[in-house]
């Protein structure tokens, strides 16, 4: 055991292929990209991680329509842990907690700060991502609490489910980059790019393993929940 | 012991009797008393040697143990101060992440900016932090407040930092050299909100941290380190004191102890420093043993001010003993006082008792064995006195010997057969005297002269038998016998001769009448011993002897002379000059006894008497022949020489009386010339 623990759900394998073999044979006529993702190392599914494709950006147009996401903070952890939402999207950080939290970011991508606020509706929690990147959220009250919004450049972006499954419907055809992000993974692991050929014809498959790194996530205080003494 | 017994190994028994005489000699003392004490301090002197002793290695063994404890105590506290101090700069370093504006301050990314942040923090920590370094999550210096110089972390740095990565809570800490200084340096990282950097921070083992220890262990503190190049084991390390309570002059001294005894973790070792023995210990701090550099906490406590209290007590000990002893010898000359006080005091009665005196008891008083034993002497004395009382009683009734002989024999009846010497002595005409005279003068005289003769008696060692009237009769050779009683008796009859002449010399002067003695004297067998019955016994003896002699003594009223001795005493002493009187048959004997006068001892013997004797024997001779005339012829020439007073009365009277009968009877031609007496 150490820093480096893993978060991991273990999915039925069988289920997983069962649902591909499904899909295979339900035939649809747009370009659609169909995503299982595993642990290199534990052959377990890798949740939360993010797909994108990449299209040039003369085709970006009619993906890139401004939208409004909620990272909401829900007993002191940051809902949905992972967020991904496209350039020029207005994020909303809502606090659903007794207590005031203090969000910010110190990433690239984004630099930010929300200073102490609560659940009051008049209290402006949004900010608005302009650029393409992983934006690390801390609270500057709960050092444990870590959320990340992906801002990806279109809406072509989705994250892995619980069984490290995602898909990606309206790819126009071609050939195209497809990026994975995840918190863990790590820089120089296997299956991070990938060039994938999109058809109508038929869904294209990534299927791909990931290296993790170890989580180096702070633990949560043991005595966080003082709910009970209010 | 008058000899030594140097030289004399013939054998072992010997030099070991020699050796037991000689220790004999040295404890035989003069007095009880001090034999007494000698004993008491022989027996108390090694108790209270082994006290001291035992006491004294309890207590240094307490010592040692509370030195031992004290040190222990002390590492465990420095090692504590050492985690708290630890504790504190997490603290320090913890908070500092947290800080919103440190955050911020790191979050510009400028090293200008964070480093002034980290001084900021360094100086509000009040000491709990000396030094910081932030180093990127891959080990790529940020700032580092000490400029050590290093870009990358390297050593020691990276390897605390590898150990907290892999730590649970990315905590991590270590000793580490900096600047030559051991510094306790602690690291955490710093999330925003993931992790972004290591948070190192630092403080010195220096004086300053030393001195807190000292003041919370009360021993000295010092921080050492060995110093040694690789592949130079053989050499001893240097030596370097970085930090120490110690002064200078001692840390010299603890240099030079430690590059003798090296490092070492197990028990306590003793240096001597500048006053005295230091229990030492040490916790390693820094380095592996093998290390080139070695750096170690050595704790340090005089064992001095526990000896200090040790000797206090000591000193006490020690008077106490003396005050012990000094009780003790004053107790013990008490004691000895009353025991030899009584004791001397009997030893003076004694050599009374023996001296004779038997009077003064001594006092008794108590029921112990002195007070039992005075009263034993005092018994003893009463006994001895009532037995001298009894003794000169028993040789006023008796004679001395006899009183004696009684005494240390057992008084049983019956004797022995034995020569003895008889003396018959008693007043010619005592009768005569008493009737002349005072009752009362009668018995002065006879008191006057039984003294007389018994002194005579006793002075010729013969022995009083009785006293029959005027009659003595004394013994020589009975009890006791002796080589001359015969003489003894002889002289006795002439000194008695003699002490007549003086006792009439004074009956004269006092006008009193005068007094002859008539002396028998035999010697011959008799039976002597205690005569009488079981309850009254008189020592005597009996036997023809002693008839004899009394006839003896009676014979000198018939042949008018002092003394008559027998021809066995003639014998038994022939030293003196005896003249034959005749030829007798006494009543009840039936063989003759030739009778002797004793005249005098040759030496006072005159020509006169000598010529006289002469004359005697030869007119005896003619009277024995039977030649009547010329025997009374010569009888009578000899008559005539003897004063006129004395002329009928004389011996030679009796033998011109007895010749006017003899030639008328008719005698045989041989004639053995025995005169018979048939009276007794």
């Amino acid at each position: 055991m150490g820093f480096a623990r893993l978060l991991s759900i273990r999915p039925p394998l069988t289920l997983a292929l069962a649902l591909l073999m499904a899909l295979h044979v339900q035939s649809l006529n747009a370009a659609q990209l169909r995503i299982a993702l595993q642990d290199a190392d534990t052959g377990e599914a890798v949740v939360d991680a993010v797909v994108e494709v990449h299209i040039p950006v003369a085709m970006q147009n009619g993906f890139s329509a401004p939208q409004e996401f909620s990272v909401d903070q829900v007993d002191k952890e940051f809902v949905a842990n992972v967020t991904v939402v496209n350039v020029g999207s207005r994020v909303l950080f809502p606090n659903s907690d007794d207590i005031l939290h203090h969000v910010y970011s110190f990433s690239p991508a984004k630099v930010f700060e929300l200073p102490l606020y609560g659940n009051g509706r008049s209290v402006d929690f949004s900010q608005i991502f302009e650029q393409a990147g992983v934006v690390e959220l801390g609270c500057n009250i709960h050092d444990w609490m870590l959320g990340y919004v992906y801002v990806a450049a279109t809406t072509l972006a989705v994250k892995t489910d619980e069984n490290g499954q995602a898909t990606i419907d309206g790819v126009p055809e071609g050939s195209y980059t497809v990026s994975v992000w995840h918190p863990r993974a790590a820089e120089d692991s296997a299956g991070l790019q990938h060039s994938v050929e999109f058809s109508d014809a038929q869904p294209s498959t990534l299927r791909s393993a990931l290296s993790l790194t170890r989580d180096n996530r702070l633990r949560r205080a043991p005595n966080v929940s003082r709910t009970r003494y209010r | 012991m008058t000899t030594g017994y140097v030289g004399r190994l013939t054998s072992h028994e010997p030099v070991i009797d020699e050796a037991r005489a000689a220790l004999m000699a040295i404890f035989s003392f003069r007095s009880f008393r001090t034999r007494l004490l000698v004993f008491l301090l022989a027996l108390m002197i090694p108790v209270l040697l082994g006290i001291y002793v035992f006491v004294n290695r309890e207590n240094n063994q307490y010592t040692t143990d509370t030195i031992n404890s004290y040190l222990e105590l002390g590492a465990d506290v420095f090692d504590f101060t050492r985690e708290e101090h630890k504790n504190t700069l997490l603290t320090i370093t913890s908070t500092m992440t947290r800080d919103w504006g440190f955050r911020n301050a790191f979050g510009t990314g400028d090293p200008y900016t964070i480093i002034d942040a980290a001084d900021n923090i360094l100086l509000r920590s009040l000491g709990g932090a000396d030094m910081m370094l932030i180093a990127s999550m891959d080990g790529e210096v940020i700032i580092d407040t000490k400029i050590q110089g290093f870009e990358s972390l390297e050593g020691e740095w990276r390897e605390l930092m590898d150990s907290a990565a892999n730590d649970l809570n990315g905590i991590g800490d270590a000793i580490i050299n900096v600047a030559g200084v051991p510094y306790q340096i602690t690291v955490i990282p710093l999330f925003l909100p993931t992790p972004v950097a290591w948070i190192f921070g630092g403080f010195p083992l220096d004086k300053r941290f030393t001195d807190t220890v000292k003041q919370s262990i009360v021993s000295d503190v010092s921080i050492v380190e060995f110093v040694q190049d690789k592949g130079q084991e053989q050499t001893p390390a240097d030596v370097n004191v970085i930090a120490s309570t110690l002064s200078a002059d001692d840390q010299v001294r603890l240099t030079a102890q430690l590059q003798r005894s090296g490092v070492t973790f197990s028990g306590t070792q003793r240096i001597n420093l500048a006053d005295g023995e230091y229990g030492t210990l040490m916790r390693p701090l820094y380095g592996e043993p093998g290390d080139s550099l070695q750096t170690v906490a050595v704790i340090q406590k005089s064992y001095n001010e526990n000896f200090e209290n040790l000797e206090a007590f000591q000193r006490v000990l020690l008077q106490f003993y003396l005050v012990v002893i000094g009780i003790s010898l004053v107790v013990v000359v008490v004691l000895a006082r009353s025991v030899t006080r009584p004791i001397l005091d009997l030893a003076k009665r004694v050599k009374r008792i023996e001296e004779g005196d038997y009077g003064q008891s001594v006092e008794v008083s108590g029921r112990d064995e002195i007070s039992q034993l005075a009263g034993s002497v005092n018994k003893m004395a009463s006994g001895l006195a009532e037995k001298e009382k009894v003794r000169d009683l028993l040789g006023k009734v008796v004679s001395h010997e006899i009183a004696e002989e009684l005494l240390s024999k057992t008084i049983e009846l019956g004797g022995e057969e034995k020569v003895v010497s008889v003396l018959f002595a008693d007043i010619k005409g005592f009768t005569t005297l008493c009737e002349s005279a005072a009752p009362e003068a009668v018995l002065t005289l006879l008191n006057r002269y039984l003294s007389a003769i018994t002194k005579v008696i006793e002075d010729n060692h013969g022995v009083l038998d009785k006293y029959t009237g005027d009659s003595v009769m004394a013994l020589f050779g009975a009890p006791l016998t002796r080589e001359n009683d015969a003489q003894n008796a002889v002289q006795a009859a002439l000194d008695i001769q003699q002490c007549m002449v003086q006792l009439n010399k004074i009956h004269r002067e006092e006008g009193l009448g005068l007094m002859e003695a008539g002396i028998g004297v035999h010697t011959g067998l008799v039976v002597a011993g205690n005569l009488g019955s079981q309850n009254r016994l008189n020592y005597t003896v009996i036997g023809d002897s002693v008839n004899l002699s009394a006839r003896l003594e009676g014979l000198t009223r018939i042949y008018n002379t002092a003394n008559i001795v027998s021809a066995a005493c003639v014998q038994a002493a022939p030293e003196f000059i005896y003249r034959e009187l005749d030829l007798v048959q006494v009543a009840g004997k039936s063989e003759p006894v030739r009778i002797y006068q004793v005249v005098g001892t040759r030496a006072t013997i005159t020509n006169q008497q000598q010529r006289e004797l002469t004359a005697f024997a030869d007119a005896l001779a003619s009277y024995r022949a039977q030649r009547w005339e010329e025997a009374i012829a010569k009888f009578e020439q000899l008559q005539l020489s003897l004063p006129e007073s004395v002329r009928d009365d004389s011996l030679y009277s009796v033998y011109l009386e007895r010749m006017t009968y003899l030639p008328n009877r008719n005698l045989s031609p041989d004639w053995d010339g025995v005169f018979a007496f048939n009276r007794k």
